[in-house]
């Protein structure tokens, strides 16, 4: 009287498969679940044995004993009630259920017997097709996050019922059909357009660039002057997610929770935009469970983080590592995880406490003692992140009335498509792929300067005060508006603009 | 230097920041400090200031004032006293002059002819050329430019006369060894090694406390003919600065702001009230009664220079006008913002054009009218 099935547990984004052995034997009546279950997993129990008596199965009242294996792992969270509750239906009765030790079953059991849906399923997907499953039965409300997988015949099911009945054959349910990912990018509409942007100019053309290059941003600005619209912006002219950047992010969402319900892949990149109280495991990762922090949310998108100098110190050093690496590690007591966090920073800020400093209409009330103090919060080594940091335009209603016709999100995307192709072959054989994550060594290299274009600079140095570090940052940004331009040399007004946008070291952080 | 003994009792109570107010006063009951000097070692309070009370117990000894004169000789400072001929006779004539001012760099300066610049910390980039451009010509025209040597206003007005070689004197809120503010201290030694004079009412190691601000505006009006007040709000130093110039006499001028911006207010208001209106040096030396040595007109400086591409004329041509944003230079200009943005680039790299805050651009004065 043993049977076993096969369902996921997570451990961190990463899924993993779960054998799940039932015995049913004489002796106590009793029914125990062992193999390292956290308490979530103990008080399956009870919505399990409810679950299999109000779908009208025969409970058994005997010695119950469920096996989770690899028993050494902790296993977190609902995923494996589906697949304990079908174990002990097919222990009772072996051979009954013919595929069971070729599918993976999912999902959460309500005590009427529905599935409910649950976190992680694409990363336990993920997991099985690479273990060679290639048939999966999960809750109807998982099914559209991994509709996008190709070679997989997965069996959405609303009840435990209906699983059980496809299970043995009874009533098949028809697999999902699989749609190409092209065709969800497709529908893809862009929620926040460059064209409804106005004015701006130095600010988009900033935009532009970083998305181009890759670089981290910094908008310095008084409040209204458009700073979070512009930065909404930045996912709609990156290039379109790609198949296994979706995957990643979507394994990412999943696991933490953030996916909506019957939510697909993600196809939009993502804009995370904590608030300034957000605490350090918060963006970072952490927390008892060591669970992914926004950074990673931020995963092949965008982490906006207003009012920069509002946020702890401390969260913004921990930044840093992220930032530079492309992962972060959280390690707990309870398990340590490796996340992917490779995001874009932009942020944005007051030029002073009330905000008003520098604007045409308003008096800035401002100490100057306050105003260092308010943009010392902001270290050095972090601002060297930042490839990019402009200032806004301080516009008045009139100028934005006056604005003509603004360019639309896709002609600047298609832009940057073609920059970005550059780099990517440009960068063939090196560690990076983009013009932010050059290295000293390759600025060196790639970011040969016509013989006018290095003077502009040398000159522009001793006027502005520029620091060397500064200097390297002005080459790796002139390359990307070069390649904007189709360059191949970094000429005078690639340099030229470049430096228009490092303008702020001079005038806040001297 | 030897003091008489009057001069050193008058430089124990000025170590105790007795105001010259409250000096005249207790000087019209006693007569002289020497007195004051005898009356407090009989145990006779001279001020009902407890701080100001300590400090003359402190330094009620001979050793102590021996003390004070060391160290007054030994940072290069000149005490200049009321009764002195060498105190500026400008200043001689307001209503509380300081009883005594300590110097430093070259005290030839305060009897030169001069005008004073002030404004407020914070000016545009409008105001920061126009006090630099009006420090430079008044220099050149060998008037003695005054000023606090405050940020903004202020300290342009010093790096001006400074950059046409020209006489200067800062007045400051500290005593004459404290540079302030701290980023000045540059300025602080350029004006005291070229030509220039750094002067205090307050005892050599004062601290820049606000109180002393306001007072120190009356002296800056005090040793000028005449105040320029360039950009300030209606709340502002400039105005006391200009309220103190009234009531001693003096001429005021203003120059004009954009009707709506905060820095504008004051010298705009002044300008309704009557305040003469002047656009360049030479509406000041012609309103003085003084004879222009050169054209200064803004324009005679700013024509491009040979061999500059049409976008670069246009920018020059739109900025002439107004100082502008970016959106408004393209749609004056007809050019992209992207071929803009590099001509203004190459520009302020040239020091042609300015960029202030919030992405204005403007004209940058050049001081030098040849390069």
């Amino acid at each position: 009287m043993l049977a076993k099935a096969v369902s996921g547990g997570l451990e961190g984004v990463n899924g993993f498969l779960v054998d799940v052995e039932a015995c049913i034997s004489n002796g106590l009546i009793g029914f125990d679940v062992v193999g390292l279950p956290s308490v979530a997993v103990k008080e399956s129990r009870d919505r399990i044995h409810a679950a299999i008596v109000n779908s009208a199965y025969p409970w058994p009242m005997k010695k119950l004993t469920v096996n989770l294996a690899p028993a050494d792992v902790r296993k977190e969270g609902t995923s494996l009630e589906l697949a304990i509750a079908v174990a002990l239906l097919a222990a009772q009765k072996p051979g009954s259920f013919p595929e069971l030790t070729q599918t993976l079953l999912l999902g959460e059991l309500s005590l009427h017997g529905e599935l409910m849906p649950i976190h992680g399923t694409l990363s336990m997907v993920l997991a099985a097709r690479e273990a060679g499953y290639r048939k999966v039965v999960l809750p109807t409300g998982n099914a559209k996050e991994v509709e996008c997988l190709g070679d997989l015949q997965v069996f959405p099911a609303a009840t435990l019922a209906q699983a059980v009945e496809h299970l043995t054959g009874e009533k098949p349910i028809s697999p999902l059909s699989q749609i190409p990912y092209e065709k969800l990018l497709d529908e893809q509409p862009i929620e926040n357009d460059l064209r409804f942007v106005k004015g701006q100019k130095i600010a988009r053309k900033a935009l532009e660039v970083a998305a181009a290059g890759g670089h981290n941003l910094l908008m310095v600005g008084v409040p209204g002057s458009g700073k979070t619209m512009l930065a909404r912006c930045l996912p709609g002219i990156l290039p379109p997610l790609s198949y296994e950047e979706a995957l990643e992010t979507t394994c990412i969402h999943s696991a933490a929770g953030e996916l909506a319900r019957d939510a697909g892949l993600m196809t939009q990149r993502p804009f995370r935009s904590p608030h300034h109280n957000a605490s350090l495991p918060a963006i970072i990762g952490g927390g008892t469970k060591a669970k992914p922090g926004e950074v990673s949310l931020a995963h092949n998108g965008v982490l906006f983080l207003d009012e920069l100098p509002e946020y702890q110190r401390q969260t913004l050093e921990a930044l840093r590592q992220p930032l530079e690496d492309g992962y972060v590690n959280v390690t707990r007591v309870s398990g340590q995880a490796r996340y992917q966090s490779r995001c874009m920073l932009v942020a944005g800020m007051n030029p002073c406490p009330c905000g008003n400093h520098g604007s045409k209409t308003k008096p800035c009330r401002c100490k100057p003692y306050e105003i260092q103090r308010y943009l010392g919060r902001i270290s050095g080594p972090l601002l060297d992140r930042i490839d990019i940091q402009v200032e806004m335009d301080a516009v008045t209603i009139d100028e934005i009335e006056q604005s003509g016709e603004q360019e639309d999100s896709r002609t600047v995307q298609r832009r940057v498509l073609a920059a970005r192709e550059k780099q990517l072959k440009r960068y063939e054989k090196e560690k990076y792929f983009c013009n932010a994550n050059l290295t000293q060594e390759g600025v060196e290299k790639y970011c040969i300067m016509s013989a006018e274009a290095a003077a502009l600079l040398h000159r522009a140095t001793e006027q502005f005060h520029i620091s060397m570090r500064a200097y390297g940052r002005i080459r790796k940004v002139a390359r990307t508006i070069a390649d904007l331009s189709e360059h191949d040399q970094l000429e005078v007004q690639d340099v030229a603009q470049a430096i228009q946008l490092r303008n702020l070291d001079g005038q806040y952080w001297r | 230097m030897g003091y008489t003994e009057e001069q050193r009792r008058l430089l124990w109570l000025s170590a105790a920041e007795i105001s010259a107010d409250r000096l005249r006063r207790l000087l019209e009951q006693r007569g002289s400090a020497c007195a004051l000097w005898e009356d407090y070692g009989k145990g006779i309070a001279l001020s009902a200031n407890a701080e100001a009370n300590r400090s003359l117990a402190r330094y009620h000894s001979e050793a102590a004032l021996d003390a004070i004169c060391a160290r007054i000789e030994q940072k290069g400072v000149y005490p200049i006293f009321e009764k002195d001929e060498t105190y500026p006779a400008l200043l001689r004539c307001i209503d509380d002059p300081p009883y005594v001012v300590y110097a430093m760099g070259d005290v030839s300066a305060l009897s030169r002819p001069s005008v004073g610049v002030v404004g407020t910390r914070y000016p545009s980039a409008y105001g920061r050329n126009m006090a630099r451009s009006l420090g430079f010509g008044l220099a050149q025209a060998g008037l003695c430019v005054v000023s606090g040597m405050a940020r903004g206003v202020d300290g342009c007005a010093h790096e001006g006369a400074l950059d046409a070689e020209g006489a200067t004197v800062a007045v400051l809120g500290s005593g004459v060894n404290v540079p302030y503010p701290f980023e000045h201290t540059a300025l602080y030694h350029r004006i005291i090694d070229g030509g220039g004079a750094v002067i205090s009412e307050y005892p050599l190691d004062a601290e820049p406390l606000t109180y002393h601000f306001p007072n120190r505006n009356r002296v800056i009006s005090g040793l000028s003919h005449a105040v320029i007040f360039v950009e300030g709000r209606i709340k502002s130093g400039g105005m006391i600065t200009v309220d103190a110039a009234l009531k001693q006499g003096r001429d005021v001028f203003a120059v004009p702001g954009m009707a709506g911006q905060s820095v504008a207010e004051g010298p705009n208001r002044i300008i309704r009230d009557g305040a003469r209106l002047i656009t360049s040096v030479t509406d000041v030396l012609e309103d003085m009664g003084l004879e222009s040595g050169q054209d200064l007109t803004v324009k005679s400086h700013l024509m491009p220079p040979e061999g500059d591409n049409p976008t670069q004329k246009a920018i020059l041509q739109a900025l002439l006008r107004e100082p502008m944003g970016m959106d408004t230079l393209c749609g004056e200009t007809g050019f992209s913002a992207d071929s803009l943005m590099t001509e203004l680039s190459v520009m302020e790299i040239m020091g042609q054009v300015r960029r202030d805050s919030g992405n204005i651009f403007a004209l940058a004065i050049r001081l030098t009218p040849k390069e």
